[in-house]
């Protein structure tokens, strides 16, 4: 939502404090904290609150009923105090300023440089900052603020210690300038030496620096930010943990960057968990199991209905309530007669069976009263059917199943997989409803929003209609599934390898089909993820095993996962299989090939699977999909 | 205005203008191309032979100076029509001077990929080593792509023109710099760029307008030229470039155009980038010449940093995604509004841009192209007193 692109006042008002509440409370501790996600996961959004202009906001509106909850967080964390408003100084810098552009090497004047660059940042960031924190312009007034440092700034070497904060301003805007006259220059200066810092002393500076206000100290606690880690080169990340570590800062600093997978993660770069660094996956963590997903739910809502506020194009209310949640039997009832139509011609073969003249005899009680319910029951039937005939092949039993069984195998699973095969089959509604629309984000904000936005849409255009503002499932789904078509097509558009991506999500999406729409469901209700096994991660990561194309693979799998096309799980060793990852592929992409939206369905594949995908597409099968052999 | 009076050649002319320059002339010639897949290159650089040998140019020492890159993904089709071109441009050549190749992009030491950015500044600076001791420079942009062009043409016009603040210094001591450039916009709307690298690339030059903390708080002016296909590229710089909502936006649309109708297509393509942008914003400019195009960019820059200096200071970005003579303009644009100390003065602008990886298009449709040679003279003796 983010995050920098809306203005202060707008993003306090759309800010969800849902997300406060999930924070750990030991990421105010002093140390290195390090916050994970894909793009769009909340990180940016995250810090934002915590600058100055952020918190003047929320203490401007603290008496609004919208946003009563943030503020009481932020009072309850002491980042503002009741009386005396924002006590905290946040300072947030992003690593996507060009570092990444700075000579490269890793000689002591390149990395002489990134610190000088990164130095004088904090300090001027820090010090305009702090003119915004007590609302004052920064021409004006820093002048009348004035510096004292305590014995910690004492052996600062390349920060000079002036006692007023306009010169100290001056002294790092023409620090800045001096390093961007040298990099900005085709020809380089003759006289010209570049500056380079020996270590990031901003960070000793920030939290030794005393500023002063008429003699009274003010903004006494700090907190740096340093956001898109991800935007650094390898060696310039390797060099701000190790550092920052080594630094074993007094005030909290956190980190954020965006999720990697594969290897090159910030902790194996010099810095261990625990003790030296906190590192908190936003996904994962926080929303991403048990209770998580439910609370993503609420904040995904939360988010939703807050802009629902803001807008008067549709009469307002939660978003909820302009997605209806259940079918109308007269929307589906052609559907219905043809399933049923269906289930007896598929099953008429094993009608003379009599181990299943029990269950079509329920078949024949449920199909005399056609309904959405109904034709669940009669796919669940057919699926176990199709199960039975399996394991026939192994045994040679002819007693009569009786019902009961059929109610002992069923589980919420069947009835997943009944729904799913109904969509594909008679594509019966299945991507609709407010749950299901915050599934489809996959935990991501930005795309929970692009998602809605779809849906907004067509709200306004049945407001245009003059007709009633709420979508249908069947409407719904088509919103939703345009919307993702929309984000498959764009991936060549928006990603540096999205057309390999592209191929290797359709040869993934091809394969999870194959063995989802298996008539048995043996996976119910699907498949939506592959496996590779960690000896195979390890010769990806490694380089050298699978050749070029393996390396390809390697960053397609990389920038799938940085990019949310793909998140990723861990699984475990047993007795039977090795441990390995996960690709999950993304939810809103499971809608576009029809797939469950349940985690937990995935398969074991060889890497050359994966390479022939990636490099082909998928290879489509001849065989009809959800037919009995 | 640095080219208030201008010299822009199109078609036949361009030969009149060749006659005139190289014609009872001693002349030593810099031919810089692409070493692309973009068969206009050759029969620009054909022309030029053709125009040298039969008009009996005296020319001491000619040097083609063919740019590689790497980085790019390209069909087998593709790349072997690179090979192909990189031939025939050694075997026309030939006839009047030597030829040297030089490669942008690559690995680094480290085994890291090169940024893009810094391959262009190294590529710039072993360009610009090559310049001294010409009379003439040739920058054929035919194929070759625009961060490429874009850099050498600013960094070429960095070291002849040294004071900008004096019309007579674009007499560059004697030193006559063109610019080639075959359009065919067909073929343009043609080639498709996909999968838009991750890195937001900087025009070496440009960078400290869009990178410096001092001026994040300052207003932001960014000036997109906008072209077919190119939604993609438009929204990955403006989240690479974190463009904010409250950002001006001043697109720029070509009119007078061949199409009279190219700019209300365009607009219908970026409806959705463009939705909260007042159509008073939209600047119109010249597509088929550059040298207006220029001065509305120019004209329009500065009047944001005029009005805008009451709050310290604006940051101007431009973004050239249209075609190749408007992209030149943008480029000329730029070069004139960048401070000439950086140390000293405030930033001036950047042309933050993302580079496509992969370029496709038809090998029939590349090989039946009939380009239109245009010929912009940047400095020399045409601009002596």
């Amino acid at each position: 939502m983010s995050e920098r692109t809306t203005s202060d006042n707008e993003f306090v008002r759309l800010f969800s404090p849902k997300i406060l509440e999930r924070l750990p409370d030991d990421v105010f501790n002093s140390g290195l904290h390090v916050f994970r996600s894909p793009p769009g996961g909340g990180k940016t959004t995250l810090l934002r609150v915590f600058t100055p202009a952020a918190l003047r906001s929320f203490w401007h509106a603290k008496k609004s009923d919208a946003m009563e909850d943030a503020y009481h967080r932020l009072v309850e964390l002491g980042i503002i105090d009741e009386t005396e408003g924002p006590k905290t100084l946040g300072v947030l810098l992003s690593c996507a300023s060009g570092y990444a552009d700075l000579p490269s090497g890793a000689n002591f004047a390149d990395q002489g440089l990134f610190r000088a660059l990164l130095n004088c940042r904090i300090v001027l960031r820090a010090l305009r900052n702090l003119a915004t924190l007590y609302g004052i312009t920064p021409q004006d007034s820093l002048a009348g603020i004035s510096l004292d440092y305590d014995e910690t700034c004492r052996d600062l070497k390349m920060i000079p210690l002036l006692k007023n904060a306009a010169e100290l301003t001056v002294w790092a805007e023409q620090a800045e300038r001096s390093v961007y006259a040298h990099l900005d220059a085709i020809v380089a200066p003759k006289d010209g030496v570049l500056p380079s810092h020996v270590r990031f002393e901003g960070v000793l500076w920030l939290q030794g620096v005393r500023f002063l206000k008429d003699g009274k100290p003010i903004a006494e606690r700090r907190m740096l930010m340093i956001d898109d880690l991800h935007k650094l080169r390898r060696p310039q990340r390797q060099l701000l943990a190790v550092e920052i570590t080594e630094l074993r800062p007094s005030m909290p600093v956190w980190l954020a960057e965006r999720s990697i997978a594969l290897g090159e993660q910030l902790l194996s770069q010099g810095a261990r968990s625990g003790r030296d660094l906190h590192a908190v996956d936003l996904i994962n963590e926080i929303w991403g199991s048990g209770k998580g997903s439910q609370q993503f739910l609420a904040y995904a809502q939360n988010i939703l209905d807050r802009r629902m506020d803001r807008q008067s194009a549709i009469p307002s209310g939660t978003f909820a309530q302009h997605l209806r949640s259940d079918i109308l039997p007269n929307e589906v009832s052609e559907q219905v007669q043809r399933g049923i139509a269906r289930f007896n011609d598929q099953s008429d073969r094993f009608r003379s069976n009599p181990q299943y003249a029990e269950w079509f005899g329920r078949a024949e009680q449920i199909s005399a009263k056609p309904s959405l319910n109904a034709l669940r029951e009669l796919y669940k039937i057919q699926i176990q059917i199709a199960r039975q005939e399996r394991k026939r092949q192994m045994t040679f039993e002819l007693a009569p199943l009786p019902t009961a069984e059929l109610d002992e195998r069923g589980s919420s699973k069947e009835d997943n997989a009944a729904d799913i095969f109904m969509h594909e089959d008679l594509k019966i509604p299945y991507y609709f409803g407010i749950e299901r629309l915050c599934t489809l984000a996959t935990n991501n904000v930005e795309e929970l929003l692009g998602l809605a936005a779809a849906l907004y849409e067509g709200l306004k255009a049945k407001q245009v209609l003059r007709r009633e503002a709420v979508l249908s499932p069947i409407e719904q789904e088509k919103y939703l599934v345009e919307a993702a078509k929309h984000k498959r097509s764009f991936i060549p558009k928006s990603h540096t390898e999205g057309t390999r991506a592209q191929q290797l999500i359709d040869g993934i999406a091809s394969y999870c089909r194959e063995r989802t729409f298996l008539p048995n469901a043996p996976y119910a209700p699907g498949v939506t993820g592959v496996r590779l096994t960690k000896g195979v991660i390890d010769a990806l990561e490694d380089g050298r095993s699978y050749g070029d194309s393996g390396r390809i693979l390697h960053r397609v799998l990389c920038e799938c996962v940085a990019e949310n096309l793909f998140t990723t799980k861990e699984s475990a060793s047993s007795n039977s299989r090795e441990s390995g990852l996960v690709f999950n592929l993304n939810r809103t992409l499971c809608a576009l090939n029809g797939l469950p939206l349940g985690y937990g369905g995935w398969q074991d594949v060889d890497i050359e699977d994966m390479i022939g995908w990636m490099q082909r597409g998928p290879s489509f099968s001849r065989k009809r999909l959800l037919e009995i052999d | 205005m640095l080219w208030d009076h201008y010299v822009y050649r199109r078609k036949n002319e361009v030969f009149d203008l060749w006659d005139s320059l190289f014609v009872g002339r001693r002349s030593k010639v810099l031919y810089i191309a692409g070493r692309g897949f973009d068969v206009r290159v050759r029969s620009v650089l054909e022309q030029f032979r053709n125009a040298v040998e039969k008009g009996g140019y005296e020319i001491e020492q000619a040097t083609l100076l063919l740019v590689g890159f790497q980085g790019y993904e390209l069909s087998e089709e593709l790349q072997s029509l690179t090979t192909e071109n990189t031939q025939a441009l050694h075997d026309i050549f030939k006839s009047i001077g030597e030829v040297k190749e030089i490669v942008l992009g690559g690995r680094s030491e480290g085994g890291e990929e090169i940024r893009a950015t810094s391959a262009l500044l190294t590529g710039t600076k072993q360009v610009l080593e090559c310049i001294p001791n010409y009379t003439d420079i040739i920058l054929d942009v035919s194929s070759l792509p625009r961060i490429v062009y874009l850099s050498l043409m600013t960094g070429i016009l960095s070291s002849l023109v040294t004071d900008k603040s004096n019309q007579a210094s674009l007499a560059a001591g004697g030193v006559n710099f063109q610019i080639l450039v075959a359009e065919d916009a067909a073929l343009d709307s043609q080639i498709k760029s996909e999968d838009p690298s991750e890195e937001l690339v900087l025009i070496p030059g440009f960078g400290g307008a869009l990178n410096a903390e001092s001026v994040q708080d300052w207003p932001l002016v960014w000036f997109p030229m906008l072209g077919e296909n190119r939604t993609g590229q438009f929204e990955k710089i403006a989240v690479l470039a974190n463009i904010m909502e409250d950002a001006e936006i001043c697109p720029i649309l070509p009119h007078p155009s061949r199409n009279p109708r190219r700019a209300d297509d365009l607009l219908v393509q970026f409806r959705k980038q463009l939705f909260r942008t007042p159509p008073s914003n939209i600047l119109l400019a010249h597509e088929s010449n550059p040298f207006e195009a220029y001065r509305q960019l120019l004209g329009a820059m500065q009047r944001y940093q005029q009005s805008l200096s009451i709050l310290g200071g604006c940051r101007l970005w431009v973004t050239p995604l249209s075609s190749k003579l408007m992209t030149l303009a943008a480029g000329l644009a730029c070069f004139e509004m960048r401070p000439e100390k950086l140390d000293t003065s405030a930033y001036g602008v950047a042309i933050p841009y993302a580079e496509p990886r992969r370029y496709v298009a038809e090998v029939s449709a590349v090989r039946s192209s009939i380009p239109e040679l245009s010929t912009l003279l940047l400095t020399g003796t045409a601009y002596e007193d």
